[in-house]
């Protein structure tokens, strides 16, 4: 079997065209999936007795759940919720026309938002416990300790873990070509469809995806080392 | 157990009474009384595990005893009831603290952790803290590493400043956890002598410590404390030069071999 190298690079820009799509995705989802994080684990660090049950709970159950049929769950719910939003007057539902874009990214968002949570949460803990003592010692409310002292440096932190759900949510939005959202993916398997050249616009994709993964990484690979550098180890 | 008086003598900083606390039913302080007079430099000696952290810790309620009172200047706590968080800060903001693991501010360069405490807790304007910061600095010989980060300095260098920052504060009373004893040996003179110089300021420190040389030099007083009660109390001379137990005998030998 040989690959049809001339048709990989003429269909490659076509490939290519689907991008946008993925990456806009991929920002919305993460947004969310981050905000999710971050209640969920304040929820959990702040200790609040009954929400704290509730939060591990929720988050157990989606990490139980595989994101295929999370995404499957809200394409079939979506016409039910909007036809119950267009009942209450918010908005306008056109059968013709079903969000399945928002229903993607709330899928997705709540799939990485319970493994964020742990990020969240282990990258609090993981602040020296001496820092909060010395905050409390010099006078420090546990909110402005918080602030100024604990976040700033969970947050650097965070960016290892972070930049790996990161990568693992921009390959995930693949799996959103399941429920007709145009990302790169479906765009990739659209175009092979006339010729039946299935590979070659695969290797396509698969190519994009790996450059774009591995510029992520660089980038938060460079911000880490630059604004994270008071967390290595002492040399001295 | 002695009360604390009506009018507390003005020279009193720092008194405690009856101070219990047990961690998992082991009883570490056995009820501690103790008083601190202005410009004293306390040094408490004893054992690992004889509970001098823990007391040290008690003072600014980074441990919260069981039962027992804590008076810091005008901050009053009785354990014995519901104590106020307000309480709490309150107490906190006329004391300062230097940490065995020196614990700076990670994300903060030496100059911010020291202007920190005072823009933030004590409202003073940026422009005042960084003069009172720069100043501190130069006390502790440390002036050109304002922009340095924690660990862009050696353990040494850290100690130093966190000493700077508990001395910026104006605090009532600085309370020094073992400032020394993560150090590697050579840099422990630095600090210490950096405490000295501290101390002939007048500044009241509490000081726990594991080095009878350090302490015999800089403390007017010496508390000698033993499964969580004050085994022997006096000045240095007293306590270090002619201890009256045997337990305490014993204790200063084992250090001097070392």
């Amino acid at each position: 079997m040989e690959l049809d190298y001339d048709f990989m690079i003429s269909d490659f820009p076509t490939v290519l065209a689907g991008l946008p799509k993925t990456l806009v995705l991929t920002f919305w989802s993460m947004l969310w999936a981050l905000i999710i994080a971050i209640v969920f684990g304040s929820v959990i660090l702040s200790r609040v007795p009954v929400a704290k049950q509730i939060v591990v709970a929720l988050n157990t159950f989606i990490k139980g759940v595989p994101l295929t049929v999370q995404l499957l769950f809200c394409y079939y719910a979506v016409p039910f919720v909007c036809k119950w939003l267009d009942s209450i007057g918010v908005y306008d539902f056109n059968p013709r026309h079903i969000p399945y874009f928002p229903a993607a990214v709330v899928a997705i968002a709540c799939n990485f938002g319970a493994y964020i949570t742990d990020v969240v949460v282990s990258s609090v803990k993981a602040v020296d416990r001496g820092q909060t003592e010395s905050a409390a010692a010099v006078g420090m409310t546990p909110l402005q300790t918080v602030v100024r002292i604990i976040l700033p440096q969970a947050t650097v932190i965070s960016i290892p873990s972070m930049t790996n759900y990161f990568i693992w949510l921009l390959k995930g939005t693949s799996l959103a070509s399941i429920i007709n959202v145009a990302e790169m993916l479906i765009t990739a398997q659209i175009s092979a469809a006339d010729g039946y050249q299935y590979l070659e616009a695969y290797v396509d994709a698969a190519i994009i995806y790996w450059a774009v993964c591995a510029a992520i990484e660089f980038g938060c690979d460079k911000l880490y080392k630059r604004v994270g550098f008071f967390m290595q180890p002492s040399r001295a | 157990m002695t009360e604390h008086t009506e009018s507390p003598d003005e020279q009193i900083v720092v008194s405690l009474r009856g101070i219990r606390k047990s961690f998992g039913g082991n009883e570490i302080l056995k009820g501690i009384d103790l008083d601190v007079t202005k410009g004293e430099v306390l040094a408490i000696l004893g054992s690992s595990g004889s509970g001098k952290t823990t007391l040290l810790r008690c003072i600014n309620a980074l441990e919260r005893p069981d039962s027992g009172s804590v008076r810091v200047d005008g901050s009053f706590i009785d354990y014995g009831g519901k104590v106020a968080n307000r309480d709490i800060l309150a107490l906190r903001r006329k004391t300062a603290m230097v940490f065995q693991n020196y614990n700076l501010f990670k994300n903060k360069t030496a100059l911010q952790n020291i202007t920190e405490g005072l823009t933030v807790v004590q409202k003073k304007s940026k422009a005042e803290a960084e003069a009172t910061a720069r100043d501190v600095l130069e006390k502790v010989g440390l002036a050109e590493y304002a922009d340095r980060y924690p660990v862009q300095l050696s353990g040494g260098q850290q100690q130093r400043v966190s000493i700077a920052r508990a001395l910026a504060l104006d605090p009532d009373v600085i309370l020094f956890d073992e400032p020394t004893s993560a150090l590697d040996p050579e840099l422990v003179s630095d600090v210490n002598d950096t405490i000295t110089e501290v101390a002939k300021t007048g500044v009241t420190m509490i000081i726990v410590t594991h080095e009878i040389r350090f302490a015999r030099n800089v403390a007017s007083r010496v508390i000698f404390v033993d499964k969580g009660t004050i085994l022997e109390e006096g000045t240095p001379e007293e306590v270090i030069d002619h201890p009256k137990t045997e337990r305490v005998r014993e204790f200063l030998s084992k250090m001097a071999v070392k």
